[in-house]
Parts: structure tokens; sequence; C-alpha cells
């Protein structure tokens, strides 16, 4: 079986992400706390503390170093990242797919929207998704049956 | 490798360990505290009906979620849900449903267009080129101490607390690019550091849009509107904000001189 490791970034710091959910139990979960990712954001001692706390909630070990270095450690044969906009941890998911395989875990949309569909002015957007965004997770009544 | 300690007694231990492992971390820590049990009692004061007609004013009733929401605490299908389980008339709550919308909107955006996060999307529509901004933040904004009262309130709550309120965010982007000719990069980068629910889409794209880089116009604020919003909250005398205080007109003809029709 493929020896999986998840990677737990601070994006995701919740107990009913997909990515926590209908794990194996011998898969490791990590965050790795990379003083230099830290410094290249400038996070303030308060986004710091935040961003501990919630991690101290979580099932997830809390690993020191760089983390490129401290996920390469583990031997994956691949990990698994929740899925993110953000430009910094693409970046290092970038520079990691170059050495392991990654696989990316997506949250339900907020609101479903054609393939393709071009976001730029809020408004166009709005017009589309106020069909569903007052649907529980998004979807209607007979779509959740 | 050093596995890292993640239980402490109290909360001045747990920042006392943070901040061994960040010394060159500045300021001091939040009032607003991690973790799913916060978040969830945050989730339960909700006034979704409350936030449509209040959300602008300073003690309007926001919901202070975004820090939960931006690190994953909280998803907006979680939120979405349990707002709905709450209201039978989905017009009470189309306000509250709208914001959740835009953080939606912000980060698909920035996953179609990365290249956006840190570049200008468009020209400055303020009949000035980028490079006649400047690339640093003046040290008098860094220490609260523009001599604009209001101003100043607000950048102690981004230094202090890490959380400032939307429309705040507004005044003091517009404050920083506008009025102070400072690059919407450098102020976003500021927010960025200190806000507990620092994002780069939703802040870095809502700096574009105060700048015109991702709008059709600047957006400006008058000391008139600062007082109809925040007037019981922060010093929005004459005396103490005097830049502020003057109609629309005049503040578009003196901050925007090149251009020749009106902003507003």
């Amino acid at each position: 079986m493929d020896k999986q490791l998840i990677w737990l970034h601070e994006k995701a710091l919740g107990h009913s992400h997909p990515i926590l959910q209908n794990i194996n139990p011998k898969t490791k979960i990590v965050h790795v706390w990379d003083e230099m990712y830290y410094r290249q954001r400038s996070y303030s001692l308060k986004r710091l503390v935040f961003i501990y706390e919630n991690l101290c909630e979580l099932p997830v070990e809390i690993i020191m170093g760089n983390t490129i270095e401290v996920l390469r450690s583990y031997e994956p044969d691949n990990i698994i990242v929740p899925h993110t906009a953000d430009t910094v941890i693409q970046g290092l998911c970038d520079e990691l797919s170059g050495h392991v395989n990654l696989e990316f875990i997506e949250e339900k949309k907020f609101a479903p929207m054609d393939k393709g569909y071009k976001f730029k002015r809020f408004f166009k957007y709005w017009k589309e998704a106020k069909k569903t965004a007052f649907l529980v997770n998004g979807k209607d009544q007979a779509e959740r049956k | 490798m050093k596995k890292l300690q993640k239980i402490f007694e109290s909360r001045d231990h747990l920042k006392r360990y943070v901040l061994a492992l960040a010394p060159w971390a500045e300021g001091e820590i939040s009032e607003t505290i991690g973790g799913f049990e916060e978040a969830e009692k945050k989730l339960n004061n909700i006034d979704a009906s409350g936030y449509a007609k209040t959300r602008n004013f300073g003690n309007g009733k926001v919901t202070r979620l975004s820090p939960y929401i931006h690190h994953g605490v909280l998803s907006l299908n979680e939120i979405r849900n349990y707002v709905l389980s709450q209201h039978t008339q989905p017009e009470e709550i189309t306000k509250f449903i709208q914001e959740l919308a835009w953080r939606d909107f912000w980060q698909r955006v920035a996953q179609q267009n990365p290249g956006w996060i840190w570049n200008d999307v468009e020209p400055y529509k303020t009949g000035y080129t980028a490079h006649e901004y400047s690339d640093s933040l003046p040290k008098d904004i860094l220490e609260a101490n523009t001599g604009v009262a209001c101003i100043d309130a607000f950048i102690h709550d981004l230094t202090d607390t890490g959380y400032v309120h939307n429309h705040a965010r507004m005044y003091l982007a517009s404050y920083i690019i506008h009025f102070r000719k400072v690059k919407w990069q450098t102020g976003a980068r500021w927010f960025l550091k200190h806000l507990l629910d620092g994002d780069e889409a939703s802040n870095n794209l809502s700096w574009q849009w105060i700048a015109s880089t991702f709008s059709s116009k600047p957006y400006i604020f008058n000391l008139q509107n600062v007082t109809t919003y925040f007037g019981n909250f922060v010093d929005t005398s004459s005396k103490n904000n005097k830049i502020l205080d003057a109609t629309y007109e005049t503040l578009s003809n003196y901050l925007f001189p090149n251009l020749e029709a009106p902003h507003g």
C-alpha cells in the first residue's frame, strides 16, 4: 500500500475539512512549523499565536523545520494537501511536486459554477451564485436526497 | 526534526512558547482566541438579519468569524448551513450570504488568476501611473501618528488587535493609496502582517479595488462618511481630521488633479 502523508498547512485548520475525514489510521498528519515560511510572510505574533492555538486542537503533529525537507524526510509515496489559492503555499507545492506525488483535496464549493466561468466582476458572479447560495451545501433538496 | 508541544497550562505559556519559536515576531497577542470552540461561539452569536441592517457601522452586528474562515476552522458551507437553519426568510439574510459569497469569489478569482495577487490587474485610473506611488509606508502611518485622528484609531485597531472593521479597512486603504500616494501592494503587505484574517486573495484584490487597478474608479471617502458610521467610536472632529473634511468633489479635485471628471 502507498505510504501517504497529510500535510496540513495553515489554511486548513478545521476538524471538518474533508482531508481529515475517513483517513487511514496509519496516515501521518503533519503541520510543519517552518520559521522561514512564517518569517517570509512577516506574520506578527498575533497571527502566529492564533495559528498555533488552532493547531493545538487538531490531530496533527507539529514539526519544526524546513517544509520541503520535513515532508520529504517521511519518504511518502504521495502527500495529500488541502487545496488553497494561496500563492506562497502553491509555490511550495510546485517545489514539492518535483520530488513526490501530490494529491489536492478541495472543500465543497460554496457556489457551483460552470467550468470555464471567468471570475472577474462580483455582481456578474453573484447573478449565477445566488441561484444556489441559499441552499444547504449549495444543493437543492432533490439533489441532497 | 523537532516535535513541538501542543498542551499548555495557559494562553500566556503558549504565547511565550510561540515567541521562542519566532523571536522576530512583532507585537502582542490578540484578544481573539483560536480554536473550534471559540469559532463555534461566534457562529452561535450570528445575527444575520441584524448584519444586513448594521454591518457598515462601527458597532454593527458583524460576526468576527473571518479569522476562523481564513484558516479553515469553519468552512463557508458550515456557516451558510447554520444560518439557513436559523432563518426561513431568505431575504432577511441576503446580505449575509452575499458576504460569504464575496469570500468565495475572491478565492476563485485568485485561483484562476494567481498573477493578479501582487500585480496591477489594470492601470490606476487616478491620473497617475504606478511608478508615481511610493514603495514604502511613511513612518507616521506605521506609528499611528498621521495627525488624522480617525485614521490613527483604525491603525491602532490593526496593529493592536489584528481586527479592523471592513468599512474602516476601506478608509485606511484609501487614505494610504490616495491621500499618501503609497502603492497598494505596500499597504496590502502591511495588512497581511497584522490582520488575523489576512488573506492574500480577499485582501489584495480589495486593495486593488480601492486603488482602481481592479475597478473603474478610485474609492475615496470624506469625514462626513466616517462620522456617519464611526462617529460614536473614534474622534471625527473637524479639527483633528482636517484633510478629510471636504466634499467629494473638492477631495477628488485635490487628490486626482490630472483627471478631467470628478470621482466620488
